[in-house]
């Protein structure tokens, strides 16, 4: 299976962080609150949009709630497909990391 | 207040509707809304619009990415599945388009003719501010001293320009010599009226000088081939040499006024003094100049009409009202090209309906064979939209081919057109800036209102009937059809009507009889010495057996233009303008040409008073004077010269015929004349001109022979008129074989439906004839009732087109019945043909299949 991106990544954990209300407008602040950066929400619904295809995370729809103009929420969570997917990257992660050699570290700074 | 501020805009919330998917967009507004209402609380509204329409713009470019991608997948499965339709139909796609390219190029000619005629004039820079001054009781002329009185006096007129025919005269230069008929004389003031761009010379003070003289670029050539004209003698009738002052463009063929060379109007006067003629041309009471002027842009004719209207008769105490008409009208005014025109775009709306109800009715019959596409299109997720858009394409592919094929069938077209309507258009006038998106613009519109409604009828059918009942699918629409059917032909039977009146009414007039006889009479231009000369050349000329007789008149057959209101008589009511119609002529004139008179004489060399005081009338004239017995010895005085009435002749046409006839007064004079009319014998033509140029070049060794014949200028004066009886017939009849096409598309149709009902009738024992009466009968119907709504329309319309004549037919009931037998008979032909051939077919073979 292919690897996730970066983003998928990010989103797939903040679904996961949020847990039960995880939705459009939670998950954007959870990204700009941990990266500090200004994430565009249309972005995030590429990635979601993306995420549902791959079937790493489901949807569902609340009831509507009147400050959302009456609007329902639609609500994601992972799979399990979606938390394999992270715990691949994860390793992937740490392998490369630990396997560093020490010298390699040492001309990080020129 | 609160609320209000608390919502979204609304455009916005638009936008993200239609960029986001639909099953995600309710969950989307909500996203957008939570998040707009809590930076309203938190921050304040302003920066929560910035928020959302940032958001908006940064997401346009790949949502118009991704439409665009996903559209043109679909475009090209549209493509294909349009092609393949066509393919798979030769016959009724051969129809289609051949239907809608024909319509188009109709359309088209004759929008490109349109604009043509609408073109005129345009080119001079202002014309808004150019007016001609018409006087009432005159066509066309004004007093000759009427341009100049007009400058000086009226505030409004800036300038005022006379322009008067010169006729045709000798010129020659160093290299070349030549009759020229293009000239006119005009004042100094008419490049202020009128902008002819100047290539040499200067315009301002071109003509101020006597004897000079302004030529356009083809004389230039003509004369003076690869050499500066400026400066260069051109020497008129060899007894004047005229100076070129200025080279002009050649003159526009949209221009109403055509000449190659311009003289000064004082020429006019002088040209009349030698050819021995005492008259007074420059004078209130002789009215043969036109009369334009120049006012300021923002000054209407109206305007202009209502402050000369009583120039005259304050000036003159003559009756005539003034009035002015605008440049770019005078072409209309003077001629019946607007009812042509009119004709002609309703044929052409006629033709291209006629090919709209063609695809019309072809495409809602065999909706049946389209609806499983639809159907499976449908189940497969298309919405209404999509299958609009589709067929609404399809017939726009479809529109754009006839498009293609109409351009080229123009360019076949337009040669012939040109030469039988005597016009100048060409092809290129389409890449003209508005012509192109028009012509454009008229096939998109062809395709939409051609397939509005199979897509309307399409892509209303629902899936599940469609896919599982095949059968009601096919009769949708048939009543639409049956009315459109109805049209067409209640249009061909209009047409017919209409053509065979127009027909019928020009035969009428150009075989009218004209009041004198045009047969056997030979003109013969008289320039120069030769007018001096006339005496002894009529001599000469009518000894021989070889010529019959031989006159001359000032003004030559078949086109009279002079009138004047310079004619009394007793009892003539003081205050009412009269323009009568005159003409000078010398003896023998009447008998020459055959007028018959109605009493008294014309002019005779035995009554010597003749000459002098003698005046010979007609009919019209009589009944002005208000004479009811006998008009001879009646007082009558022209230009003030008192005299009696010797002769009334009958009545005969020398204005076009489609007009009255004027009261006319005959004067005799010695003036010399632009022709001799010469009346030889029927018989041998060519040993009597053999005779009358041998007499001529030994007479008038000097100057060339130009001769013509009667009849021949006759005709050529009613070209334009048989042009357009046969313009309008062909378009005609190419709108009845388009009817006819269309029909024969939907009868076939018909009888492929019917195949199975066919083979069984058969079995059971139907007859051929049965089964062919079975098929026509529909059809017939149809055509009979379109025959019963045609009828008091064309009669209608075609009452008011005769009314536009003085003399016109009446419409008989012959045409009616004709028009009706003619659309039977073709709408039979055309069925029969399907309807036997579906009838002879074996039920064997029609019935196997299932």
């Amino acid at each position: 299976m292919k690897l996730i991106s970066r983003k998928e990544e990010l989103v797939l954990l903040s679904i996961w962080k949020l847990r039960d209300n995880a939705y459009g407008v939670t998950i954007t602040d959870q990204l700009a609150k941990t990266t500090g950066r200004y994430w565009s929400i249309g972005a995030v619904y590429d990635v979601l949009d993306r995420l549902t295809r791959k079937a790493l995370v489901a949807a569902s729809a609340s009831d509507p709630l009147p400050e959302r103009g009456g609007k329902s929420k639609r609500l994601y969570r992972i799979t399990k497909d979606g938390h394999q997917a992270l715990e691949e990257i994860r390793e992937i992660h740490d392998t490369m990391w630990s396997d560093l050699p020490e010298s390699a570290l040492e001309f990080e700074n020129p | 207040m609160e609320r209000c501020m608390d919502k979204p805009p609304r455009l916005a919330m638009w936008f993200l509707n239609i960029a986001v998917k639909s099953h995600d967009r309710h969950c989307a507004a909500g996203d957008f809304t939570e998040i707009y209402r809590r930076t309203v609380r938190d921050k304040n509204v302003f920066s929560a619009q910035c928020w959302l329409w940032f958001e908006i713009l940064r997401s346009l470019p790949g949502f118009v990415r991704c439409t665009v991608y996903w559209s043109s997948v679909m475009f090209k499965n549209y493509l294909t599945v349009a092609f393949r339709n066509m393919h798979k139909h030769k016959g009724y796609t051969f129809i289609n388009i051949t239907g809608l390219a024909i319509g188009m190029a109709c359309c088209l000619l004759i929008s490109l003719w349109v604009l043509d005629e609408l073109s005129y004039d345009r080119f001079h820079s202002g014309v808004d501010g150019i007016h001609r001054v018409l006087a009432e009781g005159s066509s066309g002329a004004t007093p000759n001293l009427l341009g100049p009185a007009l400058e000086a006096q009226v505030p409004e007129i800036l300038h005022a320009t006379r322009v008067e025919g010169y006729g045709s005269a000798l010129f020659s230069s160093d290299g070349c010599e030549a009759y020229e008929s293009g000239i006119i004389a005009v004042d100094t003031s008419f490049f202020e009226v009128f902008s002819f761009p100047a290539t040499r010379g200067d315009l301002a003070t071109a003509l101020l000088n006597l004897n000079s003289v302004v030529i356009s670029e083809k004389i230039a050539e003509k004369y003076f081939p690869g050499m500066d004209p400026i400066g260069r003698v051109l020497s008129l009738n060899r007894r004047h040499d005229l100076m070129v002052t200025a080279v002009i463009e050649n003159v526009p063929h949209n221009s109403s006024i055509q000449f190659d060379m311009l003289v000064p109007i004082e020429l006019v006067t002088i040209k009349f003094r030698d050819q021995g003629m005492d008259l007074d041309y420059m004078s209130w009471q002789w009215w043969s100049a036109r009369t334009y002027v120049r006012t300021a842009n923002s000054c209407s004719s109206e305007l202009l009409s209502a402050k000369i209207g009583d120039f005259l008769i304050k000036l003159q105490d003559d009756d005539s009202k003034l009035t002015a008409i605008p440049l770019t009208q005078q072409r209309f005014h003077f001629s019946n090209i607007q009812t042509y025109i009119y004709s002609f775009l309703v044929i052409a709306f006629f033709i291209l309906s006629m090919a709209c109800i063609n695809f019309v009715n072809l495409s809602t019959a065999r909706s049946a064979n389209r609806a499983k596409e639809t159907g499976i299109r449908k189940a497969a997720g298309a919405v209404r939209g999509n299958l609009i858009a589709q067929f609404l394409g399809e017939s726009l592919i479809q529109s754009l081919l006839g498009f293609l094929v109409a351009l080229g069938l123009l360019e076949l077209i337009l040669p012939i057109f040109n030469n039988v309507a005597g016009m100048n258009l060409s092809l290129d006038g389409i890449t003209n800036s508005y012509v192109l998106p028009l012509v454009i613009g008229l096939s998109i519109l062809t395709g939409l209102a051609a397939g509005a409604y199979p897509a309307l009828l399409l892509s209303s059918f629902h899936p599940v009937s469609v896919l599982a009942d095949k059968s009601r699918t096919g009769s949708r629409g048939s009543r639409l059809r049956k009315a459109l059917v109805v049209v067409q032909f209640v249009l061909s039977g209009i047409l017919i009507i209409g053509t065979v009146t127009v027909y019928s009414q020009l035969g009428y007039i150009l075989n009218k009889d004209i009041g004198y006889d045009k047969e056997h009479i030979v003109k013969v231009g008289m320039r120069g010495e030769s007018a001096n000369l006339y005496t002894s050349l009529k001599a000469q000329l009518e000894q021989d057996a070889r010529v019959l007789s031989v006159t001359r008149s000032a003004a030559s057959l078949p086109y009279w233009r002079w009138t004047t209101s310079a004619a009394d008589w007793d009892g003539r009511d003081p205050n009412e303008e009269n323009q009568v119609a005159a003409n000078m002529v010398d003896f023998d004139f009447v008998e020459t040409l055959g007028i018959e008179m109605v009493e008294g004489r014309s002019f005779s060399r035995e009554f010597l008073a003749d000459t002098a005081t003698g005046y010979v009338i007609n009919e019209e004239m009589a009944k002005l004077m208000g004479i009811h017995s006998t008009a001879l010895g009646a007082r009558l005085e022209m230009w003030g010269n008192p005299g009696e009435v010797i002769g009334v002749m009958r009545n005969f046409h020398f204005r076009p015929l489609d007009t009255l006839i004027q009261p006319l007064v005959l004067v005799y004079t010695k003036v010399p004349a632009a022709a001799m009319a010469i009346r030889i014998p029927a018989g041998d033509v060519s040993s009597s001109l053999e005779h009358i140029e041998e007499t001529w070049k030994r007479m008038v060794p000097d100057y060339p022979f130009t001769y013509s014949f009667l009849d021949e200028d006759f005709d050529s004066r009613y070209r334009s008129v048989v042009n357009f009886g046969n313009l309008a017939g062909g378009f005609s009849a190419l709108g009845i074989l388009l009817a006819c096409l269309g029909l024969f598309g939907l009868a076939s149709f018909t009888a492929e439906q019917r195949t199975r009902e066919i083979g069984i009738r058969k079995v059971l024992g139907a007859s051929v004839a049965g089964v062919v009466k079975l098929l026509s009968k529909e059809f017939l119907i149809l055509v009979m009732v379109s025959n019963v709504i045609a009828w008091p329309v064309a009669w209608y319309v075609m009452k008011r087109w005769l009314e536009n004549f003085a003399y016109h037919v009446d419409i008989g009931i012959g045409v009616f019945l004709l028009a009706g037998i003619t659309t039977l008979v073709i709408a039979l032909l055309t069925v029969s043909y399907q309807a036997i051939r579906a009838a002879r077919a074996n039920p064997v073979d029609s019935l196997r299949c299932e």
